[in-house]
This record gives C-alpha cells, sequence and structure tokens, in this order.
C-alpha cells in the first residue's frame, strides 16, 4: 500500500476548490472558489506552484478543455482530482477533525 | 427695445456668413473624405495614410492656386505631408476622425496588456503551465475592462498581478535549477567546512 501524502492549508483548500468545481476547475475558477470561501486571495503564482505540486505527486491531473473568446480564443487547462488524491485530502481532512475534537475554541481561555 | 431686438438678431445670424461658410465647409470635409475612403472602418495606419494624402492633395493644390510651379508646389506638400506623423498634426487629423476609428483604436489597445509584465510571467512561470497561466491573467484583465475599469488602471492591475505572481514562481524555478545547492557549495568551498 503506498503511503497517503501530507497536505499544507493551500493544499487542501486548492483540492476543495477543484472538487467543488468539478469538472471546469481551472486557474481563475479556484482562486474565486478559494477567495469566495476563505476570505484569502492568492495570487496566480501561488495557485500554479500549488497545483504543479499536487500534479507531479499524482493527486490532480490536467486536460486541455475548450478555446473561449474571454481568453482571446485560447484553450482553458482543467483539472481534476485522482483517486490518490481524494484518499490524502479525505486523511488530511480526518486529521484536522481528530485534532478539533472536544476543543472548544471559542470563549477558550488563551494566553496574551 | 429694439437694441435688445438687434442682439437677438445678430445672436440668431451668428458671426457672419463668411465664417458660417467656412463652418460649413469644415464640417462637409470629413464627411466628404469618409465617403470616398470609406474611412469608417479603416484601420488607424491606413487612416494616417489617407489623412496624408488627404493633406498632400489640399498642399499641392492650393500652392497651384497661388501661382507656384509643379515642382515648389510638390516640395511644399511633400514638406507638410511629412509633417503629418508629429503628434500636433495628429491631433487634428484626430478631429476629422469619425468617432467609431477611435472607439476602434482604444479597442486594438485594450487586447493587448502589458507586454513587459507579460514577458517576465512567461519567463518564470513553468513550460506545462505558461499558456494557461498567461491566459488567467488575461482574462482578469479582460474581466477588469468589461467592468468598466480605466485602461490604464487594469494594465496596473495586470502589472501587480504579474509581479505577486512571480515571487512564488521564481521559488520554483531556483529549486528547479537548484540554485539553493549552489550557494551552499560556494559557501563551504569560501567558509571551509567538512
Amino acid at each position: 500500500m503506498s503511503k497517503i501524502p501530507e497536505l499544507t492549508t493551500a493544499e487542501q483548500q486548492t483540492l476543495l476548490a477543484i472538487m467543488i468545481q468539478h469538472p471546469n476547475a481551472y486557474g481563475v475558477s479556484i482562486r474565486d472558489e478559494i477567495k469566495k470561501r476563505t476570505d484569502r486571495e492568492y495570487s496566480f503564482g501561488s495557485i500554479y506552484a500549488v497545483l504543479e505540486r499536487l500534479e507531479d505527486r499524482g493527486l490532480i491531473s490536467s486536460r486541455e478543455g475548450e478555446a473561449t473568446a474571454a481568453r482571446g480564443g485560447r484553450k482553458k487547462q482543467h483539472f481534476i482530482i485522482t483517486a490518490l488524491g481524494q484518499s490524502a485530502l479525505q486523511a488530511s481532512l480526518r486529521a484536522v477533525d481528530a485534532m478539533r475534537d472536544g476543543v472548544e475554541i471559542e470563549g477558550a481561555w488563551a494566553y496574551a | 427695445m429694439q437694441l435688445m431686438q438687434c442682439a437677438t438678431a445678430s445672436r440668431l445670424k451668428g458671426p457672419g456668413p463668411m465664417l458660417d461658410r467656412i463652418i460649413f465647409i469644415m464640417r462637409r470635409v470629413p464627411v466628404a473624405v469618409e465617403t470616398v475612403a470609406i474611412t469608417r472602418h479603416l484601420s488607424p495606419r491606413l487612416w494616417r495614410f489617407v489623412f496624408s494624402l488627404f493633406v498632400y492633395a489640399v498642399g499641392i493644390f492650393g500652392c497651384r492656386a497661388f501661382g507656384l510651379s509643379t515642382l515648389a508646389s510638390s516640395s511644399i506638400a511633400v514638406g507638410i505631408t511629412w509633417a503629418c506623423p508629429i503628434p500636433s498634426f495628429q491631433k487634428i487629423a484626430a478631429v476629422f476622425q469619425c468617432p467609431t476609428d477611435l472607439a476602434s483604436d482604444s479597442r486594438v489597445e485594450i487586447l493587448n496588456p502589458p507586454v513587459l509584465a507579460e514577458f517576465l510571467v512567461g519567463l518564470f512561470a513553468t513550460p506545462k503551465y505558461r499558456t494557461s497561466f498567461l491566459q488567467c491573467l488575461d482574462e482578469d484583465f479582460r474581466s477588469d475592462i468589461n467592468a468598466g475599469m480605466p485602461l490604464s488602471r487594469a494594465r496596473w492591475r495586470y502589472r501587480a498581478a504579474a509581479l505577486n505572481s512571480i515571487g512564488p514562481q521564481f521559488c520554483v524555478w531556483i529549486k528547479r535549477i537548484g540554485v539553493i545547492g549552489i550557494v551552499a557549495d560556494y559557501v563551504r568551498g569560501k567558509f571551509g567546512g567538512a
């Protein structure tokens, strides 16, 4: 059994955005989805750096889409999550949930 | 009362028949040029050429009317036409140019995001995602323009987004070519070590 890779927050968010936008996830839609849901605006450089990393690790795959007039008649590159990507995302989110279990963050006593 | 009637009459009559005539002719000139040269859909460069021809014709006929020789007339006309690319002359040309042409000029500009920013992004982007990456920036640029943002502001936003994107891509680029290893080797060689 292959080892399930660990994910950073940016990778988690990107994978979730790809799943939400399926099957039309591409650079702009991924960036907009993350911004809409988390209010955090990543640059395209960051998005593509994460996408490259994920694709190198086999967590996502890409295909060329159709050309649209809005993009100057050039083709989009669509991303889809692979089975390994789904497992990695599930494991990562489960780990976060396991850590959160029983912890009340709101109203908790905190230093400083 | 009579004075007031006189003033109203003179205002209605305008500055004078001669000036009216000149204004009437001047208003017809672009219409005539437009009709002859079908300027409504000409490209700006072709428009400049047609305007230069028009200036040349006016120059040569004007000089001939003053009784100058053909050679002198053509020399002067060529001289005047030569001045057509000068910016102040272009402003005069723009008066005659119909609004649709001016709008098409700006449309031509809109289609082109800043070249230098595009080049920098293309330089550091991964070859696999280069086209997609540039097109994402281009799509943002177009949506800004379609949202009614001024062209200059949209271009600045494009430059900012491009510069913002270069950082992470630059890091990937450094990792790919192994700059960190080279620097580490250099430091080790310079200051000694195992």
